[in-house]
Formats: C-alpha cells, sequence, structure tokens
C-alpha cells in the first residue's frame, strides 16, 4: 500500500528532488568506503604514499602561512615595539650570558680534544661532531591526546623523518612527517613515544616513555633494586640508534618501591620544555638513522 | 550559476582550512570545530548539485595531510556524512536552524565515531574517543555558520 503511495507520487512528480537515493548511491558509498580504508590500511603499513601526503603538503602550505599570519605578525609588532631600555637590558644579559658561555666552551674544546686522544688509545672510533640547523615551532597539534608539533623547516631544509629534534635543554623529540616546508615532531611525552635513557650518575639503563601529559615521563622496566634516585638526570643511551647519545632527557621526579612488585615506579620531568620553547634544534648527525634506512632499496 | 558562485565555494573552504589549523590556547584543543566538514555540509544541503561525491577525495585528503593521520581516514567520515545526508538533506532544509544544530551534532559525532573505528581497524595506535566535544562545539558554531554563508551565497546568486 505504501509502495503504491510512493510509485504513484512518483508517476505524478509530486516529489520532485535533484537527488534522488538510488542503488548507485549505496554502491559509490561502498566503493569509496573500500578504497579509502585500504588506502588507509596501506598508509600505515607502507611508505607508497608519502610522495601524495608531500604533494598535498605544497597545496597546504599558503594556507598555513595565512593561518599563522596573525600570530607572526604580532610577534613582529611585539619585537619592534620593545623598549630602549628593554633592548639594553636584553643586550646586557646575553653578552653576559655569551662571556660565560665561551669560557665554558675554552674548556670544553681542550676536554673535547683529550677526549678523542684517550679514545684513541682505547682503540674505539671517535664520535662525529653533529651539526644543527634551527627550526621555529608553527603550530601545536589540536588533538589534546596526541603531544606533536609542527616546525617551520621540511624536506627542502633535508630534514628526514626520525630525526632527533632539541632545544636549549634537552631533548624535544623526533620528526614523524616530513613535507616541503613544514614537518610534524613527536614530543617525547607522547603517549606512543619511547626513548632509551640512562643515569647520568652511574650509567643504569632504563626506558623513558612518555605519559601523555607534557611534564611526565615513566621510566618502564626498572628493577626494585636498580640505584635511581629523586633528582638524577637521565640522558638519552643511544641504544636505539635513533637519538645521539649524552643529551639530557628528563630528571628523575619520584620513585617509589612497593613491595611485593618486580619493578619500581619512577616518574620523571623532562629536561626540555615541551610547552615552551619556540625555537629549536634538528640535530643531523652522519650516524642518524632515516626512516626508511637510506640502503632500503639498495639491499634488495 | 555564475562564476562568482565558484569562487565563493573555493574560498569558503579555503576559509575551512584556515580556521581548522588556526592556533589556539591549549585548553581550547579539545573545542576545535570541524569547520571543513560544516562548510561541506553547508554547500550540500544549499547547492547538492554544485558539488558531487569526487569533492570527498581532495577534501578527506587534505584535511588527513594538514592534521598528519592516516591518508584517507577523512575520506571515509566525508562519505559517510555525505551518504546520510543525500538521505536526508530536503528534511534538513526546511529545518529552523536550532534543528539543523542538533541534526549537525548527531552527523558529526557519527563522522567522528565513523573516523575512530576506520582508524582503529587499519592501524594499531591508541587513542582515547574524543567523540562528542568537538561536535558539540560545532553544532552551536552552526548557526552562524549557516546563517552568514546562506546569506552571502544568495546576495551571490
Amino acid at each position: 500500500m505504501y509502495s503504491e503511495t510512493i510509485r504513484g507520487l512518483k508517476k505524478d512528480q509530486a516529489i520532485k528532488s535533484p537527488i534522488e537515493i538510488t542503488p548507485t548511491h549505496a554502491s559509490r558509498l561502498v566503493g569509496i568506503l573500500c578504497l579509502s580504508l585500504s588506502l588507509m590500511w596501506l598508509d600505515s603499513h607502507s611508505q607508497l604514499f608519502k610522495s601524495v601526503r608531500h604533494g598535498l603538503g605544497y597545496a597546504l602550505y599558503p594556507l598555513h602561512q595565512i593561518a599563522s599570519a596573525p600570530s607572526v605578525l604580532a610577534d613582529w609588532f611585539g619585537d619592534s615595539a620593545k623598549s630602549r631600555q628593554q633592548l639594553e637590558l636584553d643586550n646586557a644579559e646575553l653578552s653576559a650570558r655569551n662571556l660565560i658561555l665561551g669560557q665554558k666552551i675554552q674548556r670544553l674544546i681542550a676536554l673535547e680534544t683529550e677526549n678523542i686522544e684517550l679514545r684513541e688509545l682505547l682503540g674505539t672510533s671517535d664520535r662525529i661532531d653533529e651539526s644543527v640547523i634551527v627550526a621555529e615551532l608553527v603550530a601545536v597539534d589540536p588533538d589534546p591526546f596526541s603531544q606533536q608539533i609542527v616546525i617551520n623547516k621540511g624536506s627542502e631544509d633535508k630534514v628526514f623523518i626520525g630525526q632527533p629534534v632539541l632545544d636549549s635543554h634537552g631533548l624535544m623529540g623526533q620528526v614523524i612527517d616530513v613535507l616541503p616546508h613544514s614537518s610534524r615532531i613527536l614530543l617525547i611525552a607522547d603517549s606512543n613515544h619511547a626513548i632509551p635513557v640512562q643515569v647520568n650518575r652511574n650509567g643504569v639503563r632504563a626506558i623513558a616513555v612518555g605519559s601523555g601529559q607534557l611534564g611526565e615521563l615513566n621510566l618502564i622496566y626498572v628493577p626494585d633494586t636498580a640505584d635511581i634516585e629523586v633528582g638524577d638526570s637521565l640522558v638519552s643511551s643511544g641504544l636505539g640508534d635513533r637519538y645521539p647519545r649524552g643529551y639530557p632527557v628528563a630528571k628523575v621526579a619520584k620513585v617509589e618501591h612497593f613491595p611485593g612488585k618486580a619493578f619500581a615506579v619512577v616518574t620523571a620531568t623532562p629536561s626540555a620544555q615541551l610547552d615552551r620553547s619556540r625555537h629549536m634544534l634538528l640535530v643531523f648527525s652522519e650516524n642518524a638513522s632515516h626512516v626508511p634506512p637510506k640502503t632500503l632499496w639498495e639491499q634488495k | 550559476m555564475s562564476s562568482r558562485v565558484y569562487v565563493f565555494l573555493v574560498l569558503t573552504f579555503c576559509a575551512g582550512f584556515i580556521l581548522q589549523y588556526f592556533p589556539l590556547v591549549d585548553f581550547m584543543a579539545w573545542f576545535v570545530p570541524e569547520w571543513v566538514l560544516m562548510i561541506f555540509i553547508f554547500w550540500q544541503l544549499q547547492a547538492p548539485k554544485l558539488i558531487n561525491f569526487w569533492w570527498v577525495w581532495p577534501l578527506g585528503l587534505l584535511l588527513d595531510v594538514q592534521q598528519g593521520i592516516q591518508l584517507g581516514s577523512s575520506v571515509v567520515g566525508f562519505a559517510t556524512v555525505l551518504y546520510v545526508l543525500q538521505l536526508m538533506y530536503q528534511r534538513l532544509r526546511v529545518f529552523n536552524v536550532a534543528q539543523q544544530a542538533g541534526v549537525i551534532f548527531l552527523l558529526l559525532c557519527c563522522y567522528q565515531l565513523v573516523i575512530y573505528w576506520a582508524t582503529m581497524a587499519t592501524d594499531d595506535v591508541y587513542k582515547p574517543l574524543s567523540l562528542w566535544m568537538p561536535a558539540l562545539v560545532s553544532a552551536l558554531v552552526w548557526p552562524w555558520l549557516y546563517l552568514l554563508l546562506s546569506n552571502t551565497y544568495q546576495k551571490l546568486r
């Protein structure tokens, strides 16, 4: 009865719609869903679509420039409207700090040569000096569950996936996605991130996993008897082949022992100012691991 | 249909992408409305013939690249929303904006849920479900966005 009415209506053209839902619509939906689901699967399991992502990055670049224009303008205005007195103060402070750093570097040069000599005596290869470029923060990921930021250097500046990122206080994270003029960085505090560390005082090794909150890392699988104390500074151990050795990562904030449990619960505070740094350094080291490895295709 | 309308169409999507990317204070990260999707819905209501289902691909892929998620996840969401809209856009057109906002809320919840499912099915990244916050904010923004866009559109046409 109902379908009769509908048919009648159709005959009379009482309902005249520009789009009529036909079986094609449903099959088209299924088609698109299948295609995009397989695209998603391929994208997360292979490197095939990196170039597509890269190309679309070019299209988005001007829009991102517009979106960040207000903050750039505000910064510029703030800089140029600084008072003379403020500038003089800044200048004095900076030159004082420069003096102190210069003095420290003098000692460092001597130490470095001494270190190389000692390593030569031991017969181990010396550490190669790492070069860096400075990048600026352009955006923070709006997703509250992931700790990611976007910086203004991309593949045109030779940034690569897996590259370590530092600020002046310590390790910040690594590059996970590269576009032509920007790249995305996974911070060490993200819950999907882990970094091998060691205690600077005695070399005890551990793995620091992000907690999802900016100010907190968790050390996992720390034996209850391990010599870790509150205030210990943790440096990168370089064992993961991702981060260079010896950069400060975090300071131990809390050590809890639970009798009857095999592992102690250790929390640490990141040394880098994950939520405040605007400028960061991208490290280029000789033996940095590229993702995918540079030699991936040569082997085959 | 004049060329001005097409220019307006492209401009609205550009504005959508800019707004989606706009840097916000930390705590506001929970409340970013789905601008591009809302603009897509608006065009589907106002001029369904102007944008067809092929638009789902470029819009979805650009959004994925912008947000750094798997390519294709937004496409899944857009396609689903498009299908539901095609089923009921005539009813939606005669609703008043408040009623529309209610429907938008449900649609966006559906959008987020579908994307969440698709991500879970194809990747093993763990993400808690932050479903209803952006949907709610988008629903609150909808009446203003709709009035602004439809007024401009009527003038241009």
